[in-house]
């Protein structure tokens, strides 16, 4: 891989807040046009780290780059390269969706005609058309989103930065959301994305896993499934989802039990099969209709066991 | 700077101020509240704050039965007294307890007897003190018509003190207060409305998004001032036209020396918003905090009513860090005196003084929270 290929670098980043460290040694890098997904619960340091990478929150150490450009020592000049779309969408909502757009056209484009002919690409490109003269407040969660991205967009940045961009919309609106996203990374666009949807975690290129400020894995979906867990996942079906939990938790060998509507995960946390084992603990307190079986471990499964291994590493530290 | 840095910064700054009058205009009802607000107050305030005493119901205690009738009719004569006769000196006490009457004036037997004869006499003046500061100007008053009232009895003319009020003729309160209470109100709202506007967008969360557009603490402060500003100047004149069409307010000096302070004092007023707006998140906080900084130090500290002079030395002192004293000081020369501005650069000078601290301070604190 070319080095000018990377867009987004990262290295040990790390932001303390008084005695609280909110993101720790955090280090990745982010190819042109790739979706990169940053996923952990809320308060893991997502949100920190994306200011951190816009240059608007000052990083305590570390060092990183965006489209070769130091965010470190020249933060402003970083502004220009990216847009931003932040969590709370940050739109003025007694102002109409044009004259949003407007607005961050003419912060960034110091030529109003020509940002008056930008934003109408974006509304048209975003078909915001016939919602122009109506004020943000009265749109809906999908269209706010996406009235949020146009405001982003104004200065066709070659990197975004998207914090939970799809928090709050409904998952129509959210799948429309990815494939705008997804042609603009086919266009080259770089596209960092935060986000505790799971499911959305599939349609990342890399995703990274913060989990108390840490990088706890990083790689493609499909990579992560395959190396992140050492032992088994076992799919537990036919039978009470919670009699299976109760029955199953406490184990020596099961590290993580996890309910998914009539189904139950469990990962255990050695390498060798367990079906069996399994099956006889569950015989055992009556539950025989119970359908056991490996299965291939979900983003949401091993995301279940890292918090579950960190949270255990601690204890033992302590 | 160059050509092209000046434009890009003046793009820039009226982006904001265009914005700002988007939401101002767009909140249409309230846009006309603030509009007529000024107005509202001076008319409706002004009416309300005077000193003057008017329409005083007075007792007579006539015993004389000469001088009395003279006086009374005197009294009667002016629009200040409404006079009550009273027969006994127990009945207008139980008058003066009750409040229908504010003063009993007790005019003896053979006053004017006394007064013919030997050029002295006395009448004795009886006023309710519960509201001194009525009684001492009933005092007044009265004192002034009992020395001109027996004019005609004494053959003689009295000797007279000619007084003669520079500036307000007529003494009239209302001319004093109004455009205290213009000032009041005009750096109130300049101070509120500029804190909200920038709380408001902490609160919503686009201050946020702003930060990460190549724009500089300067360039917002900069633009949101200007439709406040506006608004500032705008609502002083109203207010001062109010005060014209009401009460007959007059300018007597310079109108351009009057706008200058105008605009140095809303400038003030915004900068002090901006000042504050740096100091919370919370819209309920700035709102207070315009308000407590503003409202009371300005009725109280800024010679408004109370005159700052007479009050304990640190009070005294504390009295010079409210704008609007010097405000208030030179509205009221450059209007009711006619003073030219280069000779209250006192005044002037200070108030630029604290436009400049507050836009600094207010930039300063600006940048170091988002610093990098």
């Amino acid at each position: 891989m070319a080095r000018s290929d990377i867009t987004i670098r990262a290295e040990g980043l790390t932001k303390r807040f008084g005695n609280l460290v909110a993101v720790d040694d955090v280090s990745f890098t982010v190819r042109q046009g790739e979706v990169f997904g940053l996923l952990g619960p809320n308060g893991a340091g997502k949100s920190t780290t994306i200011r951190m990478l816009c240059g608007i929150l000052k990083p305590t150490a570390g060092y990183a780059e965006i489209a070769g450009i130091n965010v470190v020592k020249t933060p402003e000049q970083v502004k220009r390269t990216i847009g931003y779309m932040s969590q709370r969408f940050g739109l003025y909502d007694d102002l109409t969706v044009r004259e949003n757009i407007l607005f961050y056209a003419r912060l960034y484009i110091g030529n109003w005609k020509k940002a008056a002919e930008r934003a109408n690409e974006v509304m048209e490109k975003l078909e915001l058309h016939s919602y122009a003269n109506t004020t943000a407040g009265q749109l809906s969660g999908g269209w706010r989103q996406r009235l949020a991205l146009a405001c982003a967009i104004t200065h066709k940045p070659p990197v975004l930065f998207l914090d939970e961009p799809t928090a709050g919309v409904d998952p129509l609106s959210r799948r429309m959301f990815w494939d705008i996203l997804y042609d603009m990374a086919a266009e080259g666009v770089t596209l960092f994305v935060t986000t505790h949807y799971m499911e959305e975690a599939e349609r990342c290129d890399t995703i990274g896993f913060l989990w108390h400020g840490k990088l706890a894995a990083l790689g493609s979906p499909e990579k992560i499934k395959k190396t992140s867990i050492p032992a088994g996942v076992y799919t537990i079906k036919g039978v009470s989802p919670a009699e299976v939990v109760n029955t199953l938790k406490g184990l020596p060998f099961v590290a993580e039990t996890s309910q998914y509507g009539s189904e139950v995960h469990v990962i255990t946390n050695i390498p060798e099969d367990v079906t069996h084992k399994i099956r006889e603990q569950l015989m055992a307190m009556g539950l025989n209709q119970a359908r056991v079986a490996p299965s291939v471990p979900s983003i949401e499964d091993v995301f279940m066991y890292i918090s579950h291994e960190k949270a255990n590493n601690i204890k033992q530290n302590e | 700077m160059n050509n092209k840095q000046i434009s890009s910064f003046l793009s820039k700054v009226l982006t904001f101020a265009i914005k700002e009058w988007n939401h101002i205009l767009r909140d249409r009802r309230s846009f006309l509240l603030t509009l007529i607000f000024p107005a509202f107050i001076v008319v409706f305030l002004g009416y309300a704050v005077t000193l003057d005493v008017n329409r005083v119901r007075i007792a007579v205690l006539d015993e004389d039965g000469v001088a009395g009738r003279q006086l009374e009719k005197k009294l009667e004569g002016s629009t200040t007294f409404e006079v009550v006769q009273v027969p006994n000196l127990p009945e207008g006490i139980e008058l003066l307890k009750e409040g229908h009457v504010q003063a009993i004036l007790q005019v003896p037997r053979a006053f004017s007897k006394n007064l013919f004869f030997t050029g002295k006499s006395i009448i004795s003046l009886i006023v309710d003190g519960s509201d001194n500061n009525a009684a001492r100007i009933i005092m007044g008053y009265l004192a002034d018509f009992a020395g001109k009232g027996f004019y005609a009895v004494r053959h003689s003319p009295p000797r007279k003190t000619t007084v003669k009020y520079l500036f307000n003729p007529a003494l009239d309160t209302r001319l004093f207060f109004v455009p205290g209470i213009i000032a009041i109100f005009i750096f109130m709202m300049a101070v509120a409305m500029t804190a909200l506007s920038i709380v408001r967008e902490k609160e919503q969360g686009t201050f946020e998004n702003i930060l990460v557009t190549p724009v500089r603490p300067i360039h917002i402060l900069t633009g949101k001032v200007i439709p406040y500003l506006l608004i500032g100047f705008v609502n002083f004149f109203t207010g001062i036209l109010c005060a014209y069409l009401f009460f007959g307010f007059h300018v007597y000096g310079s109108w351009v020396a009057i706008a200058i302070i105008a605009l140095l004092f809303v400038a003030c007023g915004v900068c002090l918003g901006m000042l504050l707006s740096t100091l919370t998140k919370s819209s309920l906080v700035a709102w207070l905090l315009s308000f407590i900084l503003t409202f009371l130090p300005s009725v109280i500290l800024s010679d408004f009513v109370f005159p700052t002079r007479s009050m304990p030395g640190v009070i005294t002192a504390v009295s010079w860090l409210v704008p609007t004293k010097y405000f208030m000081h030179l509205l009221r020369d450059i209007s009711m005196k006619g003073a030219p501005l280069d000779q209250l650069l006192h005044y002037v000078l200070p108030l630029m003084g604290f436009t400049f601290i507050f836009m600094l301070v207010a930039t300063r604190r600006m940048k170091r929270a988002h610093a990098w």
